[in-house]
């Protein structure tokens, strides 16, 4: 299993370069069945990535430009009457897709973007009373301009709390970037290559994280965490129950990862800041202290003691 | 004892001076109470006094669980500064408060401890005298909660001794058998003596013996080493050395420094003592080592 | 010891100056303290208070300064002597908590060093004990409480090197306190208390006790009759007695002089004058408020007594010494009851009508009498008398004049129980009946939620009693022909007939509920005084008045079979030891007992930390194993061992005796050597 996944990770950083830790998360992400949200700017890499990742794991890609005049049947589809046999059939929209890259998420309304995340939630869709289930494995992979741009609706934090993670890619070290300059055209490789494993396998795998083990000692420390998310002055808010299982599995995916079937606290701490980052925040007394750019993650690692 | 932790064994307890005085308030409220019979008055004397008692075992407790070690100390010479570690963890979920540390030659200091939390604190003092130095003992103290009384620990007897080596005298060549013609050690050697091979350059390698073969080649100063039938081997006596005893073996070890710096193959004759001559890496050690206890 | 002498000094150590926030909370916690005295202390006080802080705070802040030994003297002479005009004393309760104040306001203008903060909080416990001297109600001694932790929370900031955790310091002094509380409970209970104080109990620390007094004389105006003060709390044992059967037995008055009836200080004083069956007797406890007097009321009639009471006259109580506090007493009282014998003396002053004036009223007692056929006949006949003659209850009557029982009888015809009382008596004495006044209370009101009857000073009552032959002294209550409510719905229920002008003696069962139905609100609120008079009469009787007399009384409930101060004493030092032993055990037990995985790797950590390799509390082992390896590569092959095997046991779950044995093993070789010596010899 280990070498399949070495393979998936040598195809990915052929192709996106320089983004070894967001890749490794990106693979965390969709172990652990989350949804993954990258906020940057444009022309980072997002839609390669995504396209990337679902070329290598065999799965059919579509991509949704949000704008503000979206609707929510511009996402889930909608019912179109058919004169053949006077009906109605439902045209399924472009979330009917295993990877789906949602592109610039905070540029549409908010009602388009509630349709998004309840699809997420839920991995189905209602539309005149029928549910359609949506293909498994489900992956969405959203992204997000940075807030002080404007004509953005920013998400509310209740919907930020779906995203199982938020990584930004930033602009790739002078190495990569050169490369990217010299060798051919990425996007037409990307055409030519192969599958390397299938639907079945990856859903496979997202059965065997369940299995990685947690030891109370880690359970100590997960908790650890949580309470002094919630009790420590420092933070605004403390980590939802939600995000806790996400942590939880997180650490199992990225365990699973490192080829190990127990989840150790640093694999907790490593997948930390993408998974908490963006659903809690440091209280407003203390950020006239703190350093504004910290992740309040990374203060919450530093102020939790682990055996 | 590798460490030293605090425990109901080697703490005392005594009232401060503001404990005195609380306990004189205490008295005359306990005689209004009784005097007027009055029960509220009672209780609160009783509240002021049992909460006193309260303190003590929280007094007491602040301390209870810390534990004292020393951390790296390396042997330094007679007239050098001495640094050593000094280790201060609280091994337990407790916070602590206002835990004043006092190490002889330092500046007292008073901090918290939050749980878990250990602290290094880097002390140095002057050392004078060859031979073991014990390193000084520490005392722990607080008078958390109310500053009524004062909680102190025996101060640790760790015995924690650190090595003080003599110190060097001032240089003077090696006794005269060994020198020959030349003014310096390093010259010493005849030229030629078998090639045995290179070596970095040090300070004070004679110029005849730089390789320059390599330094043209671009690898930097080398040295070339000989290793020969007549390769000098020095044996330090107690009797090439003059003066009274301590300045005898700071010259002594003055030249074992040397010796030492220099890779020359060297030994020790003292009376009682012999050392057969090496070049290994802890014949310093050894050396100085018996010097410093000498 | 060579520890106390060496150069760590208890009082050595930095100590730490006080601050301006010192200082103000200083100030605040003085106020706090001091709050329950303003209204007793002289109105110029306020005016030093204002001039001495402000300038205290200027000191700090303005760099004004600090006021010199002179000033402060002068300033300390004119206090004392203002002091002095007026208290005309510096001695006492009120001139020394006065004195104290002032005392410790002007310490505020030389506090300079920690010690004169803390004597200034101090001061403040003090100033806050003696607040107890003048009222110790539950709600003062909670403000109180709260203020002590505020005290010992400014304690802590003073001696507290790191002060901006304010919030976690008053926690911390109220858990102080709270982890106090159990010794402090049981030194309560069992210290030694002295029967009265030190020095005989100060004269200021009883007055303004109201109360009946012991000589009645009708028309007087009676301030009882209005306050809602109560006068005792009685909890029974039986069934409680019926609302006529509830008259509290006083004293008994049989000298009439000038208007007034006075107690025969020759009267019997023995407990044996009545005759009775066990089964109309009823126990009760009684928690008298105190009086400063003597008498004891106690349900008509009482038959016996507990150590320290005497009988009065006329089977009344007394107890030995002047009530100056509460008293609780167990009484029995028989509910039917006949009197023996008299003997002539007795007679002949109950018989005594030389103080009546008046030649109308004498005539009106002998053509009743004349009318009737037995004394019993005669009873009815006056009490007829009043029924029929528009006598009316009133609580304010008209005043009487020269013949108060002749203008009572005849003319203003309008008064209350004691009129009733002493005209009722002196008809039967005009007609050669002895007759005798009683006075105590009547009546009382139920409380549902404390389970006891409140008799309040308003309940207070007289009526009277008559010799009869046949029956011995026999209760007459002439107010009851008048107003018969008075009886049978007390005191509170002929107030409010009174004010809705409602005419007493013939209401209808049925006007009467109408009347006294309450509405919901004043119900609740009715229930609410209840409730809470349940609650302060625990809080006195459990709190407040416990006395030598419940610790004895405690010990011989234990079993203790002599009760004295030794006994006390060794009970106290061993319950308080073996408590303060529990809380020690409590508090000295370490949080968690270490896992013996994670306390070998602390034995790795502690070795590693000793070669100046300190594991940060956020790091994991194989994150600090990395580094570890970063910084020395050559302790590769010991640190893995001891990394894998923890890793192995604390996170991969495989918990079995070869992989402990492994990590110890693997902790045992770890011996990072220091690394090689750096000779500086230059």
């Amino acid at each position: 299993m280990n070498t399949r996944f070495n393979e998936i990770r040598k195809f990915l950083n052929e192709i996106v370069l320089g983004k070894e830790k967001q890749i490794e998360l990106c693979l965390c992400c969709i172990l652990a069945r989350g949804h993954l949200l990258i906020e940057d700017l444009p022309g980072m890499g997002k839609t390669l990535l995504a396209h990337t990742l679902a070329t290598a794991l065999g799965l059919d890609f579509s991509r949704i430009q949000f704008t503000s005049d979206m609707l929510p049947a511009d996402i889930t589809g909608v019912s179109v009457f058919e004169t053949a046999d006077s009906s109605f059939r439902f045209h399924k929209g472009p979330i009917f897709s295993s990877v789906v890259l949602a592109d610039e998420i905070n540029r549409a309304s908010p009602k388009a973007q509630s349709a998004l995340l309840e699809a997420m939630e839920e991995r189905q869709v209602s539309v005149e009373g029928e549910t359609y289930a949506l293909p498994e494995p489900f992956f969405v992979i959203a992204t997000q301009n940075p807030l002080e741009q404007t004509g953005t609706f920013p998400l509310p934090e209740s919907q930020l709390d779906r995203f199982f993670m938020r990584i930004s890619l930033g602009y790739p070290d002078r190495k990569s970037e050169r490369l990217l300059m010299e060798k051919e055209d990425r996007r037409e490789f990307l055409a030519k290559a192969e599958p390397i494993i299938s639907r079945t396998e990856l859903i496979g795998w997202q059965q065997k994280v369940k299995l990685v083990k947690t030891r109370p000692a880690l359970l100590d420390y997960v908790q650890d965490l949580i309470e002094q998310s919630r009790n420590s002055p420092e933070f605004s808010n403390g980590i939802s129950p939600r995000a806790a299982l996400d942590l939880l599995n997180g650490g199992r995916a990225w365990a699973l990862l490192a080829g190990r079937e127990y989840v150790m606290p640093e694999d907790i701490q490593d997948i930390l800041p993408a998974t908490i980052g963006h659903r809690f925040s440091l209280s407003m007394e203390q950020e006239g202290h703190v350093n504004i750019g910290l992740n309040p993650a990374h203060r919450l690692l530093e102020i939790t003691p682990v055996q | 004892m590798e460490e030293y932790c605090l425990s109901r064994k080697n703490l005392y307890m005594l009232p401060t001076r503001h404990g005195f005085i609380f306990s004189i308030v205490l008295l005359a409220m306990l005689l209004v109470a009784v005097n007027y019979n009055n029960s509220l008055a009672y209780l609160m004397s009783f509240t002021l006094f049992s909460t006193v008692l309260a303190s003590m075992l929280y007094t007491q407790r602040n301390l209870d669980g810390l534990c004292i070690s020393y951390g790296d100390c390396r042997p330094v010479f007679a007239g050098k500064t001495l640094t050593y570690t000094l280790i201060l963890s609280n091994r337990t979920k407790r916070d602590r408060f206002d835990i004043g540390i006092e190490i002889k030659g330092e500046q007292s200091r008073r901090r918290d401890f939050s749980a878990y939390e250990s602290l290094n604190i880097e002390c140095s003092t002057t050392v004078k005298e060859r031979g073991w130095y014990p390193l000084p003992p520490v005392q722990v103290n607080t008078r958390f909660p109310l500053g009524l009384l004062f909680s102190w620990c025996k101060p640790a007897e760790l015995e924690r001794k650190s090595l003080v080596y003599p110190a060097p005298a001032e240089w003077q060549d090696f006794p005269a058998r060994y020198t020959g013609n030349s003014a310096k050690p390093g010259q010493s050697r005849s030229n030629n003596d078998d090639f045995s091979g290179l070596r970095q350059f040090r300070n004070g390698d004679s110029p005849q013996h730089i390789d320059w073969k390599t330094y043209a080649r671009g690898k930097g100063l080398h040295s070339k080493e000989f290793h020969g039938g007549d390769m000098p081997q020095m044996i330090f006596s107690w009797d090439d050395a003059h003066g009274d005893k301590e300045q005898r073996i700071s010259l002594l070890t003055r030249w074992i420094i040397e010796a030492g710096a220099q890779g020359i193959r060297f030994g020790l004759d003292m009376p009682g003592y012999k050392l057969e001559p090496s070049n290994d890496e802890r014949q310093v050690t050894k050396c100085l080592n018996f010097l410093a206890l000498y | 010891m060579s520890f106390l002498t060496n150069k760590f000094h208890i009082s050595s150590g930095q100590e730490l100056p006080p601050d301006r926030q010192a200082l103000l909370s200083l100030i605040c916690a003085f106020f706090l303290s001091i709050s329950p005295h303003t209204g007793r202390l002289p109105a110029w006080f306020a005016l030093l208070a204002i001039v001495v802080l402000t300038w205290r705070y200027k000191i700090i802040t303005a760099n004004v300064h600090q006021p010199g030994r002179f000033v402060r003297i002068s300033i300390l002479i004119i206090v004392i002597f203002l002091l002095f005009l007026h208290y005309q004393t510096l001695l006492g309760r009120d001139a020394g908590v006065a004195m104290l104040i002032a005392l410790t306001m002007l310490k505020f203008l030389e506090l300079k060093s920690l010690r004169d903060y803390m004597l200034v909080v101090f001061l403040c416990l003090f100033i806050v004990m003696t607040s107890f001297l003048y009222s110790q109600s539950l709600w003062l001694g909670f403000y109180l409480l709260a203020v002590v932790i505020i005290l010992f929370t400014v304690m802590m900031y003073l001696n507290h090197r790191d002060r901006s955790d304010l919030l976690g310091m008053l926690k911390r002094a109220a858990s102080l306190v709270l982890v106090g509380l159990p010794v402090a409970i049981l030194l309560f209970v069992l210290f030694p208390r002295l029967q009265g104080g030190l020095f005989g109990l100060p004269g200021d620390s009883h007055s303004g006790l109201t109360g009946m007094s012991d000589t009645m004389k009708p028309g007087t105006i009676n301030e009882l009759n209005l306050s809602e003060k109560i006068a005792f709390r009685v909890e029974f044992l039986a069934p409680l007695p019926t609302a006529q059967q509830r008259y509290w037995r006083g004293l008994v008055l049989e000298n009439y002089q000038q208007g007034t009836w006075k107690e025969n200080k020759d009267g019997k004083s023995t407990g044996s004058l009545v005759k009775y069956s066990d089964n109309d007797v009823i126990e009760y406890t009684i928690l008298q408020e105190a009086t400063n007097k003597k008498w004891i009321f106690a349900l008509d009639i009482p038959i016996s007594k507990r150590a320290g009471l005497r009988w009065g006259s006329g089977q009344t109580l007394r107890s030995d010494s002047v009530m100056h506090e509460r008293q609780q007493n167990h009484i029995k009282s028989a509910l039917v009851y006949k009197f023996i014998d008299m003997s002539e003396s007795e007679l002949a002053i109950n018989m005594d009508v030389s103080a009546v004036t008046g030649e109308r009223v004498t005539e009106l007692a002998k053509h009743l009498y004349r009318q009737s056929a037995s004394d019993r006949d005669y009873i009815n006949k006056v009490l007829a008398y009043y029924r029929n003659n528009d006598f009316i209850y009133n609580l304010q009557p008209p005043l009487l004049g020269e013949h108060p029982i002749e203008n009572f009888m005849l003319d203003t015809r309008a008064g209350y129980c004691e009129h009733y009382a002493s005209s009722f008596t002196m008809m039967m004495r005009l007609a050669g009946v002895p007759a005798r006044v009683v006075i105590g209370y009547q009546g009382g009101e139920w409380n549902e939620q404390g389970n006891y009857l409140i008799v309040r000073q308003s309940d207070a009552h007289a009526w009277s009693e008559v010799w009869l032959d046949e029956s011995g002294w026999v209760r007459i209550d002439p107010t009851s022909a008048v107003a018969p409510e008075r009886i049978e719905y007390g005191i509170s229920a002929i107030r409010q007939l009174i004010e809705q002008g409602q005419e007493l003696g013939n209401l209808s069962q049925q006007q009467l509920q109408t009347v006294l139905t309450l509405s919901i609100l004043s119900r609740s609120l009715k229930n609410f005084k209840l409730f809470w008079d349940g609650v302060n009469t625990r809080w006195y009787k459990w709190v407040i008045g416990f006395g030598s007399k419940n610790q004895i009384s405690m010990l011989k409930w234990f079993g203790f079979k002599q009760a004295n101060v030794r006994i006390l004493i060794i009970l106290l030092v061993a319950l308080v030891s073996l408590v303060v032993i529990i809380q020690a055990w409590i508090l000295f037990r370490r949080k968690k007992v270490l896992d013996p995985a994670v306390r070998q790797y602390q034995i790795y950590c502690q070795r590693l930390s000793r070669i100046g390799i300190v594991r940060s509390n956020s790091e994991g082992p194989r994150a600090f194993a990395r580094r570890v390896l970063l910084l020395r590569p050559d302790l590769r092959e010991l640190v893995l061992p001891v990394v894998e095997a923890y890793i192995a046991i604390q996170y991969a779950g495989k918990i079995s005796n070869e992989q402990h044995q492994k990590l110890i093993r693997a902790v045992r070789n770890f011996k990072p050597g220091r690394r090689k010596i750096a000779l500086n010899n230059s």
